[in-house]
């Protein structure tokens, strides 16, 4: 398509990065690598399959419902829809930060695009326009059996959605890049590439935990009354804030075909956006030059002249556990992971002097710590940065990765004690149940992490592309199983052992020999 | 009669094409051997199977008289592997490094720390010691991973385009370790495209080409058998694999 477009032209370099951001999206899918017809091959189209299917029958469903109630223009009304335009706005924000940092940092193409003769608002242009497009993509997609089964029954206000959906998303972009450049004013490229991706972190398990307050602040009475949100809410309407006309009510305005609402939004987003890509570009372009102009060395680190330590076991500790203290991004994905775990976990303590509270809150505590090791081991053990140099070393591999096991069980159990100190201070004798599953959790998945290793580079993580799908549902599988033995165990089940048993026979089961393990590891690090 | 430092007997691997195909190769203890080949010729290939990275599809592997086939363990004490592509930790720094690899060839920590120190100050990187690799340029880099290849001494040393990226001085830096470490009594096996290199360092050449050896031997018997009198290693070694230029 591109040879139609005029060379060097904005629509021209907007194709490259569509086919260049296709190319990526199959290699993600693919691994780079020929698509085997294999079992976790097949069950992932399946799951594809299943996931569209739903989506577009809910879709066509709502879509149905929309044609024959319109919405109605309450307060009310504008407030939830507001309060989720707010939500996915944040949700496409962390998105946005991350592609800004990725575009300034992680693509290797700017120094070619900014030597050339592009100019660099050109450039900034093209990437944030894309940047927006892949933000708004999912979600477009998502509403798109709706919006059409809506408009095509009548109601065609709800195209409104789509400029709703995309004014998002350029307001977004914006955001996404006056912060990340904002940050490598103020802070460095090193540093801003790790606070903006933490950043996006939070911002996307801000929205999660947004979406769960009506759970964090019920009462755990019913009699109570429904609770302090909601009495919030209730103060909030009689504001006026959301009557029509109100800024606050643009959004359910523009669902309902208010073109005034929708030109406002629009041009508020493109302004913005426009504002942006003119009058920022240049100093994009210098920050690019300078985080593509070579890493600044790291400062100095003391303790450089300490003796070494002895023997593989502790060597090979001491260096994982260094790598990962020296990769905060890394680490804090690791722990973002959790954050969904967070609101299930608060309504569990707060409620945990009950028996049956106090069952599930270890059961998540138990889940937590084989998430934690499943992640850190899958890091330490499949994603070594050095496997050539493992390779060729006269150790005994079995022995090199069981000493990495330990070292992925250290930040496991340390960031477990803080939840099981906090467990021990509400309910101190079943603490000693919840720290026993958490050991058995933890070790479950670091060897099932061990067993089905599988060379990775590190960043792979970053892009939530941790292996096996059908391996993480196993571990998933063996977490809940310890974590259902220890609730009832802390309930006092003698019923707990079959959980237990049943967790213990599907590890095994994932069990491979060393020699298996090793042959296969060789072939896959030689690509053969 | 001299021991040989490496046994290469029949050895072949298929990727999608032989990349190894029957090769014979002997390295006597205590030379300097280039392997020379234009690119895809299976230098680097050879030289993973002997380092025990990459399993061979037939064929046997002898270094120092152990079978590296099977005794792989007492075959990667005595050697050590230094890939174009050097195989450090970007977030280490080049002590924690050498800590590191010491401890995976079992040096005592002690004289491991002592070594290191040797080593780094002889490559001028003792000053960047606390410093962490991902901020040096890949002169520096290449250094650091030398030092991780020599850190455990050992009796051979295979390196695969030591050169590659490296300035004059630091180019000039290594070559003088190579030969030191031949001095020394070490056996070195050195692939690179820099013919004069070759020409000027090596005490035997072999000539790869398609996983075969074409011809092997000092450079005098390389040019006789060439029928190339007086002529550059270059000229020669053209000569022997045709167009395909290094």
């Amino acid at each position: 398509m591109m040879r139609f477009l005029p060379a060097g032209s904005a629509i021209w370099l907007l194709a490259h990065e569509m086919r260049l951001g296709l190319r990526g999206m199959g290699q993600q899918t693919t691994d780079g690598k020929k698509p085997k017809a294999g079992a976790s091959q097949v069950a992932l189209i399946g799951l594809a399959i299943f996931g569209v299917a739903v989506m577009a029958v809910a879709g066509v469903g709502l879509g149905f419902l929309a044609s024959q109630f319109p919405l109605p223009q309450t307060p009310l009304v504008a407030l939830i829809v507001t309060v989720g335009t707010v939500a996915l706005f944040t949700l496409m924000l962390a998105q946005a930060i991350n592609l800004s940092v990725q575009a300034l940092f992680e693509r290797r193409d700017l120094d070619l695009l900014l030597s050339s003769p592009l100019r660099p608002r050109v450039v900034l242009t093209v990437r944030a326009v894309s940047i927006s497009l892949v933000a708004v993509a999912l979600y477009a997609i998502i509403a798109t059996p709706f919006i059409i089964t809506a408009s095509l029954l009548g109601r065609p206000e709800w195209l409104g959605l789509y400029v709703l959906l995309v004014a998002l998303a350029m307001v977004a972009t914006t955001f996404g890049i006056l912060l990340t450049l904002a940050l490598f004013a103020a802070i460095g490229p090193r540093a801003t590439r790790t606070v903006a991706q933490i950043l996006a972190g939070v911002t996307g398990g801000i929205a999660f935990l947004a979406s769960q307050m009506w759970n964090l602040t019920r009462p755990a009475d019913e009699d109570d009354g429904p609770g302090p949100l909601y009495d919030s809410l209730q103060i909030v309407l009689e504001t006026g804030l959301f009557e029509a006309g109100q800024p606050l009510s643009w959004p359910v305005q523009a669902l309902t075909g208010d073109l005034v609402a929708l030109g406002v939004l629009g041009g508020i987003a493109l302004a913005g956006f426009a504002a942006v890509s003119i009058g920022l570009a240049p100093r994009f372009a210098a920050n690019a030059t300078e985080a593509a102009g070579g890493k600044a060395p790291a400062p100095a680190r003391a303790g450089a002249d300490k003796p070494f330590a002895e023997g593989l076991t502790r060597v090979m500790i001491r260096k994982e556990l260094r790598l990962l203290a020296r990769d905060p991004q890394l680490v804090s994905q690791v722990v973002l992971r959790l954050i969904y775990l967070l609101p299930l976990g608060f309504v569990m303590f707060r409620d945990a002097s009950s028996g049956t509270t106090a069952a599930l809150a270890g059961s998540a505590i138990v889940v937590m710590a084989g998430q934690l090791a499943g992640n850190f081991a899958w890091i330490i053990i499949s994603a070594e940065d050095s496997p050539d140099l493992l390779g060729c070393a006269p150790i005994d591999r079995a022995a090199a990765d069981r000493a990495k096991l330990m070292a992925a069980l250290v930040p496991t159990l340390a960031l477990t004690a803080l939840a099981l100190a906090g467990f021990a201070f509400v309910s101190p004798l079943a603490a000693f149940v919840v720290a026993a599953g958490c050991v058995c959790s933890a070790a479950s998945s670091g060897l099932i992490q061990l067993w089905q290793q599988r060379p990775e580079k590190r960043k792979a993580f970053n892009q939530n592309k941790r292996g096996s799908v059908l391996i993480g549902l196993a571990e998933f599988i063996v977490q809940a199983l310890w974590a259902a033995a220890t609730g009832m165990a802390i309930a006092g089940l003698i019923w707990a052992l079959i959980p237990a048993a049943l967790a213990v026979v599907t590890t095994a089961l994932l069990r491979r020999s060393d020699k298996t393990l090793y042959a296969r590891e060789r072939t896959v690090l030689t690509g053969n | 009669m001299v021991e040989s430092a490496l046994e290469v007997r029949g050895l072949r691997k298929v990727f999608t094409r032989p990349a190894v195909d029957n090769l014979d190769l002997t390295v006597r203890a205590g030379e300097l051997y280039a392997l020379l080949g234009p690119n895809g010729a299976g230098k680097t290939t050879t030289l993973r199977m002997v380092a025990g990275l990459t399993q061979p599809g037939a064929g046997s592997i002898r270094i120092f008289g152990v079978d590296a086939l099977a005794d792989p363990v007492a075959a990667k004490r005595m050697v050590a592997w230094l890939p174009d592509e050097p195989m450090l930790y970007d977030k280490l720094t080049p002590m924690e490094y050498l800590e590191f690899v010491a401890g995976l060839w079992g040096v005592d920590a002690r004289s491991a720390r002592a070594k290191a120190q040797e080593l780094l100050e002889w490559l001028a990187l003792w000053e960047h010691r606390a410093e962490r690799c991902e901020g040096f340029s890949r002169g520096m880099k290449q250094k650091a991973a030398l030092a991780g290849a020599l850190i455990h001494d050992p009796k051979l040393l295979m390196l695969d385009e030591p050169l590659t990226g490296l300035d004059a001085a630091m180019a000039r830096q290594v070559k003088d370790l190579l030969q030191a470490r031949v001095e020394a009594g070490a056996t070195v096996i050195l692939t690179t495209h820099i013919l004069d290199v070759a020409e000027r360092m090596s005490d035997r050449i072999g000539i790869i080409q398609s996983g075969k050896l074409l011809a092997e031997g000092t450079l005098d018997e390389l040019r006789t058998r060439s029928g190339r009198e007086g002529r550059t290693l270059e000229d020669v070694f053209l000569d022997l694999v045709g167009t395909d230029a290094p």
